[in-house]
C-alpha cells in the first residue's frame, strides 16, 4: 500500500494518519509502531529541509514481508542525497555541546533494524525494515 | 496534536504528539520560561527529534540562567528515545508514573 503526499511540514498529519491505518492493518506493537513512526517523521522532514526545488511529492510505503515491515519514502526528482550516510552525531558530550543536527538520523540507525539509500531515475528512495514483534 | 499547558504552580504539562509540525506552538510556550521548571510528560505519547530540539534549546538557556528542565512521569518508549539520544545525561529525569 502506498501513498503520495506533498513534500512539506504540512503533510505530517496525513503521513501520520496513513502509517496508524497500515500499521493497525499489520497488527504491530506499540514499540515497532513508535520507530516507524518515527524513523518516517525524521527522514521525511529531512526530505523537505535539504530537498529544494519545486514542492513535488513523496511517496511512501507500508508493506511487510514475513516477520518485518518494510518501509519505502520515494523522493521525486531530486539530487542524490545519502542520508544514511551522515557523520555519527556525538552524544557523548555535555549540555553545551550537543546539537539536534544530525539526532533525527541517529534515532533512525538505532530504532529500526535495516536503513538503506539508493538513486535511481532522478529519485531517492529510502527503504527501512522493522520487526513487527518488537 | 501536541496540547502544552503551563500551570499556575509553573509546570508544565505535554499531551498527545511533540512531531516536528508542532515546533512553533512549542517555542511559544518554552522560550517564556526564565526559572526551573517541571515538565509533565505522562499523557505525551511521542517524541521526535524536533521535539528533543526544543527541549535543549530550552535546557541550554535556562542552563545559562542558573536553572534547568526536570522531565517527569515519560512512559517507556518516550524514555528510550531520551535514552537513545544521551539526552538522559543532560536533562534530570524523574522516574515514575
Amino acid at each position: 500500500m502506498k501513498r503520495r503526499f506533498v513534500r512539506s511540514i504540512d503533510s505530517l498529519t496525513d503521513v501520520f494518519t496513513f502509517l496508524d491505518e497500515r500499521l493497525a492493518a499489520q497488527n504491530a506493537g506499540p514499540a515497532a509502531a513508535y520507530a516507524v513512526n518515527l524513523a518516517v517523521e525524521e527522514l521525511f522532514t529531512n526530505m523537505v529541509k535539504y530537498s529544494s526545488g519545486r514542492r513535488n511529492e513523496v511517496t511512501i510505503g507500508v508493506e511487510k514481508n514475513g516477520d518485518r515491515l518494510v518501509v519505502t519514502l520515494v523522493d521525486e526528482d531530486v539530487e542524490p542525497f545519502d542520508m544514511t550516510g551522515r557523520a555519527e552525531v556525538d552524544t557523548s558530550g555535555p549540555l553545551e555541546e550537543r546539537k539536534v543536527g544530525g539526532l533525527g538520523i541517529h534515532l533512525v540507525r538505532q530504532m529500526v533494524d535495516e536503513f538503506h539509500y539508493r538513486y535511481e531515475n532522478g529519485n531517492g528512495i529510502i527503504t527501512i525494515t522493522k520487526k513487527l514483534e518488537q | 496534536m501536541l496540547a502544552i499547558l503551563l500551570k499556575d504552580d509553573g509546570e508544565v504539562t505535554l499531551s498527545g504528539r511533540f512531531d516536528a509540525s508542532q515546533v512553533d506552538a512549542a517555542d511559544a510556550v518554552f522560550d517564556r520560561l526564565m526559572t526551573t521548571t517541571r515538565v509533565n510528560f505522562r499523557d505525551l505519547d511521542y517524541i521526535s527529534s524536533a521535539g528533543l530540539g526544543v527541549l535543549l534549546k530550552t535546557q541550554k538557556r535556562l542552563s545559562g540562567l542558573g536553572h534547568n528542565l526536570i522531565l517527569t512521569h515519560m512512559n517507556k518508549l518516550v524514555r528510550d528515545v531520551f535514552r537513545i539520544a544521551r539526552f538522559d545525561v543532560v536533562f534530570r529525569i524523574e522516574e515514575g508514573t
